[in-house]
């Protein structure tokens, strides 16, 4: 008899890779053999994540062809088993899996497509934060340039060289064929915003070049002054008003600091220079 | 058949999914309860605000898949934090988990495996359940997974492990009946003999759904899809059951192949149909959308 501990071990081979002999001698066989019974907790396995990744991949799944997507999760799913019971949580590296694939190398776009609707799920499962709003922007009383925002955990942002927004969106509206007359046609490259709408489904807003070097300040714990200067080297004259505007409206900004030596964000933005 | 009189069961609720978000607020079934599962409301955003916004109107059960209750680990102390905050901010009538286990090292399987019926088992489920209520400060209910396969060597009728776990837990029990129909088949064994076996005043809650039958080497092999209507077999053992526990919450769930909502409201109000018949209960008075009076 094996102990607790060893069938859990071997029950874990036998749903990811196969069935031990050890454990197939230790499941009771009568009308149904062992294996055929451990066959349905590993179709089950396989089945439910791979649905996973079709519902958090849906437009790479359209760009890959369901068959080939379907190929490629089986894979990454014998691979990496989730760490996570959230099963929509499961497919952080399937973006980066398929990066790896050399017969993907000519579709550079695809993994891109992927790498963007992974950060659209994760946005999706965020604990909400309470947002400031622009009334507490006006209660401040020292220069706001000088403030820093902590932007919501729901703020992601996205820069890619390919139309990865009209690809994508081709892609589910209309299929893979108009995925590639945009991959054509949509001016390049992509700088999203990411972030949840107002009934709180994860969304893109587009921004411009120096918008989006504002927010890669600001979410580096960068003041408002600073990254106005940041937007200004891109653009010149360039008038970071609206999108703070659009920050606070949008619910996206959730703390404010006139600290430069405790703020969380800039220690962490000086731990990611540093790697 | 024996005739029981009561006052007023709490309706039967349905497994809520988010296809049916629309229809729901819609129809406003006149359901006692929505069951959710918990791991798929931990976090924030468009699942939280409609959570929070059925939980106005219908009383809300939490039912958990990841908790790994017969792991021989502990149970992750991340994801209980994540289920307090849920159960805190929800306040369910209901909270279950399973006999079972999904977790082996960092590695989470996705599926409820079944335990060997063993004394060990029972001590490891036993520990870990007491964690989990001592954290969430309240009682949880333990249902009987579908089996598709037994351990040689495992002692314990599945019915008296519940009981012992209710027992020195003070855990409560959700009695699934599609799960023993689909037990007994695959496994071996006899549904009513099974349910016979439970201590019934331990029972917190009863669940309701149907199976499909696959086909292994040539064998017939039960599947609990929760994919299609509950099969007679099931009903019939509900009736002998809830005859004997009148005032159990019952629950149908359907997650694969949804149909339309109404469907699913049929299978509830078949349910309560059944209680009143073979309980002689009044038929209990349906308040569009309402809460009800319960006594669960």
């Amino acid at each position: 008899m094996l102990t607790l501990a060893e069938i859990q071990s071997a029950m874990r081979e036998a749903v990811i890779a196969a069935p031990g002999r050890t454990l197939l001698d230790a499941i009771v066989s009568d009308r149904i053999p062992a294996r055929a019974r451990l066959k349905v907790y590993r179709n089950h396995y396989r089945v439910s994540l791979k649905e996973g990744l079709a519902r958090v991949f849906p437009a790479a799944r359209v760009l890959l062809g369901e068959r080939y997507f379907d190929a490629m999760a089986a894979l990454f799913i014998a691979g990496a088993p989730p760490r996570d019971p959230r099963i929509a949580l499961h497919g952080g590296d399937f973006p980066r899996f398929l990066a790896s694939r050399d017969e993907l190398e000519d579709l550079p776009f695809v993994v891109e497509v992927a790498r963007l609707e992974w950060l659209l799920a994760a946005i999706a499962d965020v604990a909400d934060e309470p947002p400031l709003g622009l009334e507490d922007l006006a209660r401040v009383q020292a220069d706001p340039a000088a403030f820093r925002l902590r932007l919501a955990r729901t703020v992601a942002l996205f820069d890619c060289e390919w139309p990865v927004h009209a690809i994508r969106r081709s892609a589910l509206a209309e299929g893979s064929a108009a995925a590639v007359a945009a991959l054509l046609e949509a001016p390049p490259p992509t700088r999203l915003l990411l972030h949840r709408d107002a009934d709180g489904d994860p969304c893109e807003t587009v921004v411009d070049a120096a918008d989006h070097a504002a927010l890669r300040a600001l979410r580096a714990g960068r003041t408002v002054a600073e990254a106005a200067r940041a937007a200004a080297a891109v653009v010149p004259d360039h008038l970071a008003g609206d999108l703070l505007e659009f920050l606070f409206r949008s619910g996206l900004v959730t703390g404010l600091s006139a600290s430069t030596a405790t703020h969380a964000p800039r220690a962490r933005a000086a731990k990611e220079n540093r790697s | 058949m024996r005739l029981t009189h009561v006052v007023s069961p709490l309706p039967a609720g349905i497994g809520y999914r988010a296809p049916h978000r629309a229809a729901m607020h819609a129809l406003r079934p006149a359901v006692g309860f929505l069951e959710v599962h918990a791991e798929n409301y931990m976090g924030g955003g468009r699942a939280a605000a409609d959570l929070a916004r059925l939980r106005r109107d219908w009383h809300v059960s939490v039912h958990g898949v990841g908790l790994s209750l017969g792991s021989v680990e502990r149970p992750d102390p991340e994801h209980l934090e994540r289920l307090a905050s849920l159960v805190s901010r929800i306040e369910p009538v209901l909270v279950s988990e399973h006999l079972s286990f999904s977790r082996v090292g960092d590695d989470y399987l996705n599926d409820l495996l079944p335990l060997p019926m063993t004394p060990i088992a029972l001590r490891v489920m036993c520990r870990n359940v007491d964690i989990v209520q001592e954290r969430l400060g309240r009682q949880i209910l333990v249902e009987n997974p579908s089996r598709y396969l037994d351990y040689h060597g495992s002692s314990i009728p599945e019915p008296e492990f519940l009981n012992e776990l209710a027992r020195r837990t003070g855990c409560g029990v959700l009695l699934d009946l599609n799960n023993v129909h689909v037990t007994c088949a695959n496994v071996g064994g006899d549904p009513d003999a099974w349910c016979a076996a439970l201590r019934l005043d331990a029972v917190g809650e009863i669940h309701l759904a149907g199976h499909t039958v696959a086909d292994a080497d040539g064998e017939p092999l039960l599947i609990d899809d929760h994919g299609s209507a509950v099969s007679e077999p099931v009903w019939e053992l509900f009736e002998s059951v809830i005859a004997d526990a009148p005032m159990t919450p019952v629950l149908v769930e359907w997650d694969s192949c949804l149909p339309p909502l109404e469907v699913l409201v049929a299978e509830a109000a078949q349910a309560d149909a059944r209680r009143a018949r073979v309980t002689a209960a009044p038929q209990v008075m349906h308040a569009r959308g309402g809460r009800h009076a319960h006594a669960c």
